[in-house]
Order: structure tokens, then C-alpha cells, then sequence
């Protein structure tokens, strides 16, 4: 196995390049599949999930936690571009700039606050966070219109041109998700990256090799809300209208689903994760009645895939090699240290 | 660098207690820049704790840690790549899901600069970073016999290469000191000698080794030191012959009763 590897491209080897590559690939290719109206609305809203997924994947992918908090830090990116441009005028490439920058500030505090919590505890806070989010989009009826959403946000636009043609949209989206996809991958391959994943992997040789957890998951949820804000963003001027239903608990669960099955930390999970998100709302919009019978099977799946999340999943098996190192250690120690005789 | 300042590893009276269980009471050594220092004692002397306060995995009640001069700061172990001082663990401590290439890239990652934002972008430092890391890394493994497991990930190798790569890892961090907490540990006999060889082979680098092991064949052939550790504290310490012969040493080793008649013999 390793010889044929190693006849690889030294730095492709298992560096995940052909899933960035992939990911591009289809970016690009999907519209041409089919490019109706309806076709595009969908694909659109793909590219939103793709950046969305490529941010929850710095976390629950990369830095192996498992964090609820997606779903809020989305919404939050598309009231702060709806309610600054319904509410305050600011032209929408302002708006698309300031989301980002607001959902990072916000992923930074509750990052700081919840990610030195052991795992459950993690995911409660994360969950929480979420929570307060979804629950000010439905309170602060001033600002965000309430429980019947906020109307009327304009299209974006850029020099005084709308971006209302389908394809055009879909181009706009399309473009910011191959560039997030592209930088997301230079991470994965990089020393921050690396540091990240050895982390989950070995807390203590990671600390001795000199690299800070602290900044590194800090990093992590700076960049998984960064991405939030611009994905929400887009789906506020995709939408035009947005209502606090959008970022609820379901969405928050299906999110961390979605990447779970598609692959949480590498580079193909989000566009399969994507796929799968669209796939889901299409089908759910035409069995409307159903939708909380899908969402529950897709709950039960999950929580039978994964009964101690991801996370656990991975901790589980480390700590079964270990012991599994341990015992074998174990056994083959003991001529040695017989050699202490008399 | 002046012999002055490569005086490698001083630990001067540093204690620990864990509520009323003192660990280690005023242990003062030195581990010599170029020299392998042993450290033995029997099982819960306190010699993995000793590791863990030298490489700042725990805060020690009294006490200093120098590296070649320096003091490092108490209780901080992601501080210490940056004073060279690099150590291997008693349970192997690796980065699962990662290539072997990738793992002993860690450690040449700790003495490079480089920013996050960098990384993100793939700037010019961040290439040149990492193919000098991956080169570094290469020629590792080359030298130890692993090249051909460079893109294997690292839980696919038997447990004797596998602790090879941790050892690999931190000499990719070009360290001034290494703290070996039991490096032979669940290695069968026969591998005793090449890691004899390896170790040996950090020495004559210039490197400052405390090498703390239960295989006393291991470290009566290759140590120039032994300090010997019983109940936390520093029970006698010479040379492998002297400590050999001390019978304090084999009633620390086989209990009361032994020490008249007998010696350890290896
Ligand atoms: N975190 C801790 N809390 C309480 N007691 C501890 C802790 N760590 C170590 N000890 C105790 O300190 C003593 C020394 O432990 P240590 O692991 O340093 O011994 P050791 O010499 O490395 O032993 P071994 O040869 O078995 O590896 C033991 O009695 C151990 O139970
Ligand atoms: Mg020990």
C-alpha cells in the first residue's frame, strides 16, 4: 500500500486534492446539467450549504468537536445583512462584508467561552448559543420583523448592478464557494491545519510539538463563522426574505448530519453534505406534510449512527488502540524488566 | 553556539505532591549537552513526573527547569519546542489519521515562523515552510530506515516503528534537550540494541539526553550517568558501574535483605 502511494505525486499523498478538485468540479458542472429557473433557485442554495458546511467543517471536521452553534451563526450572518440593508440602506456588498465580520465576532466569544468544556458540555454550550440566537431573531421584532420574518431585502447588487438573472446569482455564489473551498483546502493542507487535526489526535505530543490549542480552535471558530456570516448573507439577497424557522434546533442538527455522513473533515464532506441538504428540501417541499416525519427519520439515523457524536466516536476508538498498545506493550515488557534479578 | 551555552538540561529542587503523596522531593540533576543521562528507579519512583515538570506538562511546587541556561517557565508545555527541549511519552503519543511523513512534519513545523493568515492564502513563506518541513522530514525517515513508510498513516505500523516515529518527530524539532520517558517500553528484546544505536546517535549530535528507562541493560550500555529515583527523591547517582553496585540501589530495586549478598547483575 505505502509503495503505491509513495509513486504518488510526493505532495498529493493524502492531501485530499482530487476532493477539492471534485468539489470545483461540480460547482461548475451542475449548472449545466440542468439550467432551468427552478434548476438554478436549487443549485443556488447548494452553493450557500457548500460554504456554510466548508465553515462547520473547520470545526467538527478538522478540529473534531462537534458544534451545534452553525445553524444560529447562520441565521445571525443573514439578519445582519438583512436588517443592515432593510433597516439601515447599506448597499449590499457593504452588508456582504459586514456579515461575516459579525458572525466572526460572535463565533471568536462563544468559541472562547465553550472550548475548553469536555465534549457533551461543548456541544450543550454550542447548542445554547444557537439557541439564543434563534430565540433574539424571534424577539427583537424591531429590528428582525419577528416570528413573521423580515421583508423585503433587495437583491444584491454591485456598482448599481442587480444580480436577479438566475444564472447570474448562481455564478456569484458559485464563485465565493470555490474560493472558500480553495482556502479551506490550503488549510487542510497547511502547519495550521495539521496542528488542528494532530491536536484531536494527540493532545499531549501536539502540546510538545509547540502547538496552541487555545489559538488553533480559536482559529477554528473564527473561521467556521466567517463563513456562517457570508453563506447567511448570500441566502438573505437569495431569499429576499428570511424568518427565524430558517435557523431553528432542526437546522442546527440536520447541519452536523449532513457534514457527519458526507464526511466531517475532509474535503469532499460539504458538497456531498450539500447535496444531501437540497436533496432533502426539495423533496421536502413536495411532501410539505411529511417534513417532521423526514426530519425525525433523519434525527433517529443520526442518533443511531453516532450515539456518542463524532467526536466521541473518534475518542472511542483512539482510546481502544491505546489500550489495545497498552496490553501489547504490556505483555512485551515483561521479559525485559525481568532483566533486574539477583 | 559556546559550550557555555550549551549546558543542555538542569533541573535544580524541584518537589511535587499530589495532596499529602509527595511525588518528588528536591530532585536536582543534570542532563550534559552530548551525553545520555539516565534516570531509573522503581515503578512510581516519580520519574514520568519528573519528565512532565521538565517538559511542562505539570507545575511543580518548588523548583527550576534550565535548558542551556534558560529557565523555562513552570506548567507550560506548549513553550517548550521553543526552548528546543522536546521529549517522547511513556504511552505512545502519535497523530493518528495522519502519514507518518506528516507526523514527524509536526515536529519541524515548532521551530519554523509562520503566520495562520499565511496558511489560509498559501503565501510564499507557507510553501517554502512546508517543503522544507516535508524535506526535513524525509530525510528522517531516510536516515532511520522509515522512508518507505512515509505516506503510511502512522497507526498502520507495527508499535516498534511506530514509537520510532515519535522518537523521529522530536529530533524534527532539532532540540537541544530530549526527555525519553521509557522509550524501550513494549519493545520485544531484539529491538533494544538499534534503539541503543539511536539514541546514542542524539548524543553524538551534541544533544543533552535524560533517558528515563525500566531496561537496565539498555541503560547501563549506553548512559555516561545514572541517577537513580526512589520515593520521589534522588536515592544516589554515578556511574552505571558505581550505581550498580550500591547496594542502596538494590534494596530500592528487590526490598530489604538482598543488599549484602548480592548485586545487579546484567
Ligand atoms: N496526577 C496524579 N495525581 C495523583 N497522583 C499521581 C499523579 N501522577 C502520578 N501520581 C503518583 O505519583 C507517583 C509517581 O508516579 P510516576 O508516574 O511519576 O512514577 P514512575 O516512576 O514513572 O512509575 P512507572 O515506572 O510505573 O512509570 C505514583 O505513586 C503515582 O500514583
Ligand atoms: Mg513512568
Amino acid at each position: 500500500m505505502s509503495s503505491r502511494l509513495s509513486a504518488l505525486p510526493r505532495s498529493l499523498g493524502r492531501t485530499n486534492s482530487w476532493e477539492l478538485w471534485i468539489t470545483i468540479g461540480l460547482l461548475l458542472l451542475l449548472p449545466m446539467l440542468m439550467a432551468t429557473d427552478y434548476a438554478l433557485h436549487i443549485w443556488t442554495r447548494m452553493a450557500i450549504y457548500v460554504i456554510l458546511l466548508t465553515g462547520l467543517n473547520f470545526i467538527n471536521g478538522m478540529a473534531g468537536m462537534i458544534s451545534l452553534a452553525q445553524a444560529g451563526f447562520f441565521g445571525l450572518g443573514a439578519y445582519a445583512a438583512g436588517i443592515a440593508a432593510v433597516r439601515f440602506d447599506v448597499p449590499p456588498v457593504l452588508a456582504l462584508v459586514i456579515a461575516p465580520v459579525v458572525v466572526t465576532l460572535a463565533a471568536l466569544l462563544v468559541g472562547m467561552m465553550s472550548m475548553r468544556l469536555k465534549e457533551i458540555y461543548f456541544k450543550m454550550a454550542t447548542l445554547g448559543a444557537g439557541f439564543v440566537l434563534f430565540l433574539l431573531f424571534g424577539r427583537m421584532v424591531e429590528l428582525t420583523g419577528g416570528p413573521n420574518g423580515l421583508v423585503g431585502i433587495p437583491p444584491f447588487s454591485l456598482f448599481g448592478f442587480e444580480f436577479t438573472e438566475p444564472i447570474v446569482k448562481y455564478g456569484f455564489v458559485a464563485l465565493l464557494a470555490i474560493i472558500g473551498a480553495i482556502v479551506a483546502h490550503n488549510l487542510l493542507v497547511s502547519r495550521t491545519g495539521r496542528a488542528l487535526r494532530a491536536y484531536g489526535a494527540s493532545e499531549p505530543a501536539a502540546l510538545a510539538a509547540g502547538a496552541s490549542p487555545f489559538k488553533l480552535r480559536l482559529l477554528a471558530f473564527g473561521m467556521s463563522g466567517f463563513y456562517a456570516g457570508v453563506a447567511g448573507a448570500l441566502e438573505a439577497f437569495d431569499s429576499r426574505f428570511i424568518s427565524p424557522s430558517t435557523f431553528d434546533f432542526m437546522m442546527a442538527v440536520l447541519l452536523v448530519v449532513a457534514l457527519v455522513l458526507s464526511g466531517a473533515g475532509r474535503m469532499i464532506g460539504p458538497i456531498l453534505g450539500a447535496l444531501l441538504l437540497t436533496g432533502i428540501e426539495v423533496f421536502a417541499a413536495d411532501y410539505a406534510d411529511y417534513e417532521p416525519l423526514i426530519m425525525g427519520v433523519i434525527f433517529l439515523i443520526a442518533i443511531q449512527l453516532f450515539p456518542r457524536g463524532l467526536a466521541g466516536e473518534l475518542a472511542a476508538r483512539r482510546e481502544d488502540r491505546r489500550e489495545r498498545a497498552k496490553r501489547e506493550a504490556a505483555e512485551q515488557a515483561k521479559p525485559d524488566q525481568e532483566v533486574v534479578r539477583a | 553556539m559556546s559550550t557555555s551555552e550549551r549546558q543542555g538540561l538542569r533541573v535544580t529542587g524541584v518537589s511535587k505532591a499530589y495532596g499529602g503523596l509527595q511525588v518528588l522531593k528536591d530532585v536536582t540533576l543534570r542532563a550534559p549537552a552530548g551525553s545520555i543521562t539516565a534516570v531509573i528507579g522503581p515503578n512510581g519512583a516519580g520519574k514520568s513526573t519528573l519528565a512532565n515538570v521538565i517538559s511542562g506538562f505539570v507545575t511543580q511546587d518548588a523548583g527550576q527547569v534550565f535548558v542551556n541556561g534558560a529557565e523555562l517557565p513552570a506548567g507550560k508545555a506548549v513553550a517548550r519546542a521553543g526552548h528546543r527541549l522536546g521529549r517522547t511519552f511513556q504511552n505512545l503519543e502519535v497523530f493518528t489519521g495522519m502519514t507518518v511523513l506528516h507526523n514527524v512534519a509536526m515536529g519541524a513545523y515548532s521551530r519554523q515562523k509562520g503566520s495562520h493568515l499565511g496558511d489560509l492564502i498559501r503565501g510564499p513563506r507557507t510553501r517554502r515552510n512546508e517543503r522544507e518541513a516535508e524535506e526535513s522530514a524525509r530525510a528522517l525517515l531516510r536516515k532511520f530506515g522509515l522512508e518507505h513508510r512515509a505516506d503510511s498513516l502512522v497507526e498502520s505500523l507495527p508499535f516498534g516503528e511506530a514509537k520510532l516515529v515519535e522518537m523521529v518527530r522530536v529530533l524534527a524539532m532539532e532540540p537541544e534537550v530530549v526527555v525519553l520517558d521509557e522509550p524501550a517500553a513494549g519493545l520485544p528484546p531484539a529491538s533494544a540494541m538499534p534503539l541503543a544505536e539511536t539514541i546514542a546517535g542524539m548524543a553524538q549530535e551534541g544533544i543533552g539526553v535524560l533517558l528515563i528507562e525500566h531496561n537496565m541493560k539498555l541503560v547501563m550500555s549506553i548512559s555516561e550517568h545514572v541517577v537513580v529515583l526512589d520515593q520521589g527523591r534522588v536515592l544516589t547517582e554515578g556511574s552505571p558501574a558505581e550505581v550498580q553496585k550500591d547496594p542502596r540501589v538494590i534494596e530500592a530495586y528487590l526490598g530489604p535483605g538482598h543488599a549484602k549478598s548480592e548485586e545487579l547483575t546484567l
